[in-house]
């Protein structure tokens, strides 16, 4: 077999050098003389074939590879001769003496248990600080035991494709973890596990800051409390019941399709004094949220439901709102459009009040913006006297039933404009400090051309007002003159501003 | 602040000095801590760089310290410079440049050349010829390399 060197040794005498001449007839080896750290940095910035191909230079860059702090073989695609047993090769390489010399280490790859679970021992043994595996497999595998007696794992993200992994027994897993300052875990197995509840508390995980659970099934209780944790995210737990989150840390919360057991007696207990973010999506509409503390901090909040009852039941309304006035101290409100249709239910706000939001300057609410939508959002704007944006999403498919604004006939008697100008009094603290509007979806119907008119005729402090329609107007003569009507209006702000798009 | 107050003269290896706004020059860690301990006066003696590496890293500085504050709108026409900035740079000039902004301690002008050397050594082929590493290993050694991660080497 001709080597590469040899190769190479003919070729040089042939080729002419065409990136620095100078340097070729001086024949310099610059970028040798940097040191480790800069080099590495330069290999790291090449995918990891390449940086691997570096390895055949010179015994220097030979000893660069294998020292290389960051190894992320997930840049290799449809590569026939790799396999996890090339990781495994590649570790064995490696200098065992040198501490804290594998920094990370990711990989996605179709595995065995034994392979996985010798894979990960080697990785341990090199210091990893960080794990990030994918991994494919045929059968149920067992969480390597590696991974919780290291001493050196700050970062920890396992993602298992179907069918899933367990946790090791309490025995063994009770009292690890104690350097993991992350944690993200994707489809693990949860059945018949006593000890959950107590699991993801100090003892175990004392400097967690970053939790992520995902695709966790068979749990139907779930308690974390962890005193550094700063941020959890729960994704499709879709059996749990109850969920208890308390940490005086925690920052940013996420729950997202989880409760879809329909349990009539589903609820989530929030004790976290300085929460900053809360997201609350597509979960079961009769889960009761409580927080326990006010949310002083709340900056932003987002609220979407999985509407899947027909009917909406005094219990799915009184659920919404006591949510709602968990979140009366947030900055920034996003309401999903079946939090709409709840709240225009006839159980919705008809019957409740919405504590008022104080310190809201920036609501955002996705609507069909039908008929019976109007009366709650009149409610909501009444609940945000403070407001300083508003952008209205409305969405426009086959079911909704909006009507064409009749520009003919236009006049101060149609309904909608006169249930408005009702309202001019009740939501006077409204029109008094909205200054930007934005509504996307815009096909001047009735509803949204109604709620245009009356902003611009009665929002005092109005800057700009901005109407996207989603897509080009059918009739661009009648949308030509709609929108003169609209520029046409005495505004009540002389500042005020209408843009179209 | 009076006026000299917000200027700083560096000081090259060969003795060449730069009068720069401060803005511009506490982009470097290394600069802002020596500002920060008050151990040197208006003049920062920096004894690793010369005076031409200097004023191509004091170049970028000017760039990046104005652009810092436009916002958004000038972020692509910034890349496009900085894609400029390194493309007809000669080898020697590209590595004291890392050099210097390590040393600096400069973090996206590091990045920035470290991309560029990653950018113009592609293929291995690249390496031997454009870097001039000289390979030390026998044919049988180099052989056994390729075998060891012949994930790496099979195309």
């Amino acid at each position: 077999m001709e080597t590469r060197s040899v190769k190479r040794r003919k070729k040089k005498k042939e080729e002419e050098p065409n990136w620095f001449c100078v340097e070729e007839i001086i024949k310099v080896d610059r970028i040798s003389n940097l040191p480790d750290s800069l080099l590495h940095q330069i290999l790291l910035l090449l995918p990891l074939k390449s940086a691997a191909k570096t390895s055949s230079l010179s015994k220097r860059w030979r000893s660069l590879f294998l020292s290389l702090p960051d190894l992320d073989f997930t840049s290799i695609n449809d590569c026939k001769s790799f396999s996890s047993s090339s990781i495994y090769q590649l570790l064995s390489l490696r200098h065992h003496r040198d501490t804290n010399n594998l920094r990370s280490l990711r990989f996605r790859a179709p595995i065995t248990f034994t392979s996985l679970n010798s894979l990960i021992r080697l990785a341990v043994t090199h210091q990893v600080q960080e794990l990030d595996i994918e991994v494919t497999t045929n059968d149920y595998f067992n969480f390597p035991r590696w991974i919780v007696t290291s001493q050196s794992l700050r970062a920890l993200k396992l993602k298992s494709s179907y069918p899933g992994f367990r946790l090791p027994p309490s025995s063994s897993i009770l009292g690890g973890f104690q350097k993991l300052t992350s944690l993200s875990l994707s489809l693990v197995i949860l059945y018949n596990q006593p000890y959950l509840p107590d699991f993801f508390t100090d003892p175990n995980f004392p400097l967690l800051e970053k939790l992520a659970l995902e695709n966790c099934f068979g749990v139907k209780e779930l308690k974390v409390n962890c005193r550094l944790l700063q941020e959890f995210t729960l994704k499709n737990s879709l059996q749990l019941d109850c969920l208890e989150v308390s940490g005086n840390k925690l920052q940013r919360l996420k729950v997202v399709s989880c409760f879809h057991s329909f349990s009539e007696e589903s609820y989530v207990k929030i004790n976290t004094p300085n929460l900053k973010s809360f997201l609350w999506n597509s979960n079961a509409e009769s889960t009761t949220v409580h927080f326990l503390d006010k949310l002083v901090c709340l900056r932003k909040a987002f609220v979407g439901m999985l509407l899947l009852h027909q009917d909406i039941n005094s219990q799915i309304t009184q659920s919404l709102f006591t949510l709602l006035s968990g979140l009366c101290h947030s900055y920034k409100l996003q309401l999903g459009n079946q939090s709409v249709e709840i709240l225009s239910s006839k159980n919705g706000l008809v019957r409740h009040h919405l504590q008022p939001f104080h310190n809201m300057k920036f609501l955002e609410l996705q609507t069909r913006f039908d008929r019976h939508n109007v009366r709650a959002l009149s409610c909501l704007f009444k609940s945000c006297p403070m407001l300083n944006r508003l952008l209205l999403k409305i969405i426009n498919d086959e079911t909704s039933k909006r009507r064409q604004w009749n520009k003919d006939l236009w006049d101060m008697s149609n309904s909608e404009i006169q249930y408005w100008e009702s309202q001019t009094y009740e939501v006077e603290s409204f029109l008094n400090n909205l200054e930007f509007v934005e509504i996307h979806g815009f096909l001047e119907c009735e509803n949204e051309m109604s709620f245009a008119i009356f902003l611009l005729r009665h929002a005092k402090a109005l800057i700009k007002m901005t109407l996207r329609s989603s897509f080009l107007c059918r009739d661009s003569l009648r949308r030509q003159m709609i929108r003169s009507q609209l520029m046409g209006f005495s505004m009540a702000s002389s500042k005020a501003k209408i843009s179209f798009h | 602040m009076s006026k000299s107050e917000k200027k700083i003269v560096l000081k090259s290896l060969d003795n060449e000095a730069f009068e720069v706004e401060k803005a511009v020059a506490l982009q470097s860690q290394t600069i802002w801590v020596m500002c920060e301990d008050k151990c040197v006066g208006n003049e920062i003696p920096l004894e690793n760089v010369t005076g031409q590496i200097l004023a191509k890293v004091i170049d970028y500085c000017k760039k990046h310290a104005v652009v810092d504050g436009d916002g958004d709108e000038s972020s692509e026409e910034l890349k496009n410079w900085d894609t400029e900035f390194t493309k007809n740079m000669d080898q020697s000039t590209l590595f004291n440049m890392i050099l210097a902004a390590n040393y600096l301690n400069i973090k996206s002008l590091l990045n920035l050349t470290c991309q560029a050397v990653a950018d113009k050594t592609k293929t291995i082929d690249e390496f031997h010829t454009f870097l001039n590493i000289e390979n030390n290993f026998t044919p049988e050694e180099e052989a056994q390399i390729c075998q060891e991660n012949l994930w790496a080497f099979d195309d």
